[in-house]
């Protein structure tokens, strides 16, 4: 039996329901008409052909779990008594749905904003480049110029720590990170920032410009490697 | 997987066999055809002959259709196909084996 007339019976057991019931039905009236010929009467003839034939209900059970997919049957009867317990209540029903659509926009956006870098390749002319954003603090409000000679610019690191970076972003997410670091320069005054792993998406959301034709400068600072991006 | 000599597999022996030997039959029949040729030695359980049916035809070693009979009754029949008749002829021969070890055991214990 093919994986369709199988797929086809679970999705529509009453065709299924319909033939065994005719198949065992015959198979009595048979076995009746048999015993009645000997001159039983009807009504003992049909006792004998029920013990004989045993539990009908059962024997159309195990056809049917043997023609169909069992658990996807129980699935979509499982299906069916939740959408009649939603229509039957429908405040239920709404608050049900709007927690799962909270629930999972939330999800979707820590994906996008914090998880990305994590999952997607690095697409940086330069293997070990990428993204984590140092913006100015209270205590520094003007970042170093960058080479875009953009005062709001935001610069980049990334790296072979780029795991351990997605741990510190997380974190950093409910926490931002504060720590010090020279931006213009290995002999530069080290400068306040908040440190963040971003994704690309963060310029928008952030309200910020990225560096712009910046490419692939390589530096060090606060012993990280940084390569600025040309967007 | 039933072991070779179990309940399950002899039931299917004996549903094979009379579905070659005998013209395409419906499930009374081949529970009327057990009990003939066994000359009521063996009485299977007429309700448990249909999943047994059903699992053959899963199997692909029987196939059945509905029809017509010459009383005027629809009827669903079984026929053996090719794959059939090799798993026939592979438990015939498990079913000989093990009838032999038995006789053997039998003999010389």
């Amino acid at each position: 039996m093919s994986w369709f007339s199988r797929l086809k019976n679970t999705i529509h057991p009453a065709a299924l329901e319909r033939e065994l019931a005719d198949e065992m039905k015959d198979h009595l009236e048979r076995r009746v008409a048999s015993l009645r010929e000997p001159g039983l009467s009807a009504d003992e003839a049909a006792r004998q052909a029920a013990l004989r034939f045993g539990n009908p209900m059962l024997r159309r059970e195990e056809c049917r779990d043997i023609r169909s997919w069992a658990v996807l049957d129980s699935v979509l009867q499982d299906a069916r008594y939740g959408c009649r317990m939603m229509f039957r209540n429908s405040a239920f029903a709404v608050t049900a749905v709007l927690s799962l659509t909270l629930a999972i926009g939330r999800i979707q956006q820590f994906f996008r904003l914090w998880m990305r870098p994590c999952c997607t390749p690095c697409r940086c002319h330069n293997r070990k480049g990428c993204l984590h954003s140092r913006r100015p603090t209270s205590n520094n409000p003007e970042p170093s110029r960058s080479e875009s000679e953009n005062p709001s610019a935001i610069r980049f690191t990334c790296g072979s720590a780029l795991r351990r970076e997605a741990w510190r972003a997380w974190r950093s997410s409910v926490f931002p990170l504060r720590r010090e670091a020279r931006i213009s320069g290995a002999t530069a005054p080290l400068e306040h920032v908040i440190t963040q792993l971003v994704s690309g998406e963060a310029f928008q959301i952030l309200g910020v410009r990225p560096a712009l034709d910046i490419y692939s400068r390589r530096r060090k600072i606060a012993r990280r490697v940084v390569t600025l991006l040309r967007l | 997987m039933p072991s070779p000599t179990s309940a399950q597999t002899a039931l299917d022996l004996l549903v094979l066999t009379v579905l070659s030997r005998r013209a395409p039959l419906h499930g009374y029949g081949i529970s009327t055809a057990i009990e003939e040729l066994s000359e009521e030695a063996l009485r299977i359980e007429e309700g448990s002959l249909y999943p047994a049916l059903h699992r053959m035809e899963e199997a692909g070693w029987i196939t059945a259709e509905w029809t017509v009979t010459e009383n005027k009754r629809r009827a669903r029949i079984y026929r053996l196909t090719r794959a059939g008749k090799k798993q026939l002829a592979d438990e015939i021969q498990h079913w000989t084996d093990f009838s032999a070890a038995v006789v053997r055991v039998l003999r010389y214990a």
